[in-house]
């Protein structure tokens, strides 16, 4: 092979190992890209987290704290374990919700508190203890406003109710929906 | 039944809302409560509490139907538009177009009253004339 070709070939397979080893560079950046744009790239977090709200007059008007927090950048949720929301109400205890998972949306007007939820209300001057059992509860803080499609259990010892599908508006007027296969049991 | 009253109360619906304020639970849709033997078929059904416990239920339709089977004797049924049921003075009180039928007999009245412990009919209203009342006595049969 005559000197001038063998040169030109040498410089053809330097340059493919180089762009070879570019595009391996590349590629890293571009998983790298994907990582950063997959909904689950975390860009902050918490252990032990407690929120207060305070209504214009300075008074607690909610309290949302959970063992862990994670902020996901992307799609803007927050990730919640052991989520424990506190509301208060100026005429009744303040109602307490919790599940086992929450996630609450990037506008925070939506929070989906997964797993078994139980909402529960101590007795008062005016009104009776109450506890709910549920699962899967779709809470918008908002408007006081909680709903699921999933079997519900209203418990107002010695008084029980049950359905399938419920509506919580739990600011005054309270109110509590169940949707079918209703039972309701009541002892002396 | 006299054991009926220390029974708890079962009550099955399509539907229900329990109004916190009002301190009532309304019922709705295919209603049927059942209370020992004394069973009641209702297109809604308000249960009002005082102090937790229940005070009053009111079973409305087209009419209500209710029925209980006594400590002796055949089945006594009854249907008014309206049933006001009062589990602490065992009285159920049937309210316009209302008919019972008790071993044959049939009382109707635009008011009945009926202790469901003791299986005790009264028709009409007695403060007044006004509620009239017709009863059909069976009568007995020849030996």
């Amino acid at each position: 092979m005559p000197e001038s070709n063998l040169r030109l070939y040498i410089y053809g397979v330097l340059l493919a190992i180089v762009s070879w080893w570019l595009l391996q560079l590349t590629a890293v950046d571009e998983e790298v890209i994907a990582l950063e744009k997959s909904p689950h790239t975390v860009d902050y977090f918490s252990t032990g987290y407690a929120k207060w709200e305070m209504d214009v007059t300075g008074r607690l008007k909610s309290k949302l704290v959970a063992d862990t927090l994670t902020h996901y950048n992307v799609d803007g949720t927050t990730h919640l374990q052991k989520p424990v929301m506190t509301i208060m109400n100026p005429d009744v205890p303040p109602w307490v919700i919790q599940s086992e998972t929450g996630i609450v949306s990037s506008d925070k007007k939506l929070i989906l508190m997964n797993g078994k939820a139980v909402v529960a209300r101590e007795a008062g001057p005016r009104s009776r203890a109450m506890k709910i059992n549920s699962s899967n509860l779709r809470v918008q803080p908002e408007i006081n406003y909680a709903e699921t499609d999933e079997w519900a259990e209203l418990l107002s010892p010695p008084n029980r109710t049950e359905g399938i599908g419920m509506k919580l508006y739990y600011s005054t007027p309270i109110r509590i929906e169940l949707f079918s296969k209703v039972r309701g049991k009541y002892e002396k | 039944l006299k054991s009926d009253a220390d029974q708890p109360i079962y009550i099955d619906s399509n539907a229900a809302t329990y109004d916190d304020n009002a301190g009532v639970s309304i019922y709705t849709g295919n209603v049927i409560s059942t209370q020992g033997s004394l069973k009641v078929w209702s297109d809604k059904l308000v249960v009002y509490f005082k102090d937790g416990d229940v005070d009053k239920l009111v079973a409305t339709g087209k009419p209500a139907r209710f029925q209980q089977t006594p400590d002796s004797g055949g089945d006594i049924t009854g249907k008014a538009l309206t049933g006001e049921y009062y589990p602490k003075q065992n009285l159920l009180i049937l309210i316009k177009e209302a008919v019972v039928w008790q071993e044959g007999n049939t009382y109707a009245s635009d008011i009945i009253r009926y202790d469901s412990r003791n299986s005790i009919v009264k028709a009409g209203d007695q403060e007044s004339d006004a509620k009239r009342v017709r009863v059909i006595l069976k009568p007995k049969t020849e030996k």
